[in-house]
C-alpha cells in the first residue's frame, strides 16, 4: 500500500507562524528549510539564531518543543528538527572558518583512488 | 560506570568548559555529537536487552545476542509514534494510559540526536558549531534523567519492545493489506 502523503505547508508560511510568536529570550533570526532526513522522510529544519554569546540550552529546549507543537498544530505532519546558533556561529562562514586540519584535502580523491590517467 | 554512562561522560570531556576560551575543531565537535547519540542508543539497547534476556550474569551472552537485533532506523521509526503520542492501533491498545511527557521527550530526542549524528558522521560539507555539540550533550543528559523516571513502568517496557518489533509489525500489516 503506498504511503499516505504528508500534509506540508510552505516554509515561508511556517516562518511566518513562528515569527509572529513572542519568544523568551527573543530570536534574532529564524530560518526554515525542508529536506529529506536520514530516514528518507520529508522533514523540516528550523534554525533559530540568538543574539547571545552562548545559547541557554534550557530555554532553547522549551523553544524547540514549542516550535514543534506550533508546526504540528498548523497541520504540517513532517518531523521538525530544531537547531540553534549564536549570531557569531551563524555568520561564521566556511571561508572564515577554514579549518585546514579538519578539511578534506583538495587532492583527497586522487590520494585515495589514484589519478584517472595513471 | 556502565557503557552508556561512560559514553555520556566521555562526550562531556571533549568540550572546553563554559569559562574556557577557544573553539573546538570540527573533528572534536563531530565526535562529541556522535558519542552523545551513542550514549543514548546504548542506554536504550542495554535496557531492552536486559528486559528481554534477563539481567543475571549467566545471561550476558544472550543479552549481547539480543542487542545485535536493534537497528538505528527501526528504533527511530518506532520513536515517531511515541514522541507525538500518536501510536498505531496495535500499540495503543497495549497501553492503559497516555504516554508520559518524559517518554515522549525520550522518543523525540532519540530521533533528533540520530539525525545530528548522521550529519556529524556522514555529511562532509557540514561544519558543526559548538552549540550543536552542547545541545547534543544536553539532550543526551536529559534522556538519561527522563529514563530514570520512567524505567520499570509499563509504558517503558512497551516502548523498549516497540524499538525492536514495531517496524516488523508495521511491515507485516502493510503487506497483508496490499
Amino acid at each position: 500500500m503506498p504511503a499516505r502523503a504528508l500534509k506540508e505547508l510552505e516554509t515561508s508560511e511556517i516562518a511566518d507562524i513562528l515569527g509572529k510568536k513572542e519568544w523568551d529570550p527573543p530570536f534574532y533570526a529564524i530560518r526554515v528549510q525542508s529536506d529529506i532526513d536520514s530516514l528518507g522522510d520529508p522533514a523540516l529544519w528550523v534554525w533559530v539564531v540568538y543574539d547571545v554569546k552562548e545559547v541557554d540550552l534550557d530555554a532553547a529546549h522549551q523553544a524547540e518543543r514549542k516550535i514543534q507543537s506550533l508546526i504540528s498544530e498548523a497541520g504540517d505532519e513532517r518531523w521538525v528538527y530544531v537547531r540553534f546558533r549564536t549570531r557569531e556561529e551563524d555568520t561564521d562562514t566556511d571561508e572564515d572558518n577554514d579549518d585546514e586540519e579538519n578539511a578534506w584535502p583538495d587532492d583527497f580523491a586522487e590520494s585515495v583512488a589514484g589519478s584517472v590517467n595513471s | 560506570m556502565s557503557l552508556p554512562q561512560n559514553l555520556l561522560a566521555l562526550c562531556e570531556t571533549m568540550l572546553p568548559g563554559e569559562t574556557q576560551r577557544g573553539r573546538p575543531d570540527a573533528a572534536t565537535l563531530k565526535r562529541c555529537i556522535s558519542t552523545a547519540y551513542y550514549a543514548v542508543f546504548s542506554l536504550l539497547v542495554h535496557a531492552a536487552s536486559s528486559m528481554l534476556a534477563g539481567n543475571s550474569a549467566d545471561r550476558k551472552e544472550l543479552r549481547g545476542y539480543v542487542a545485535r537485533a536493534f537497528g538505528h532506523n527501526e528504533m527511530a521509526e518506532a520513536c515517531r509514534g511515541f514522541s507525538s503520542g500518536n501510536l498505531n492501533t496495535g500499540l495503543k491498545s497495549c497501553l492503559r494510559s497516555s504516554i508520559s511527557t518524559d517518554l515522549m521527550d525520550i522518543a523525540a530526542t532519540f530521533r533528533s540526536l540520530q539525525q545530528s549524528r548522521h550529519d556529524a558522521d556522514y555529511n562532509i560539507l557540514q561544519k558543526p558549531k559548538k552549540t550543536d555539540a552542547r545541545q547534543a550533550i544536553q539532550d543526551a543528559k536529559r534522556v538519561f534523567q527522563s529514563w530514570d523516571q520512567v524505567k520499570g513502568t509499563d509504558e517503558a517496557r512497551i516502548f523498549l519492545l516497540a524499538l525492536l518489533v514495531d517496524e516488523q509489525v508495521k511491515k507485516r500489516v502493510n503487506k497483508n493489506r496490499s
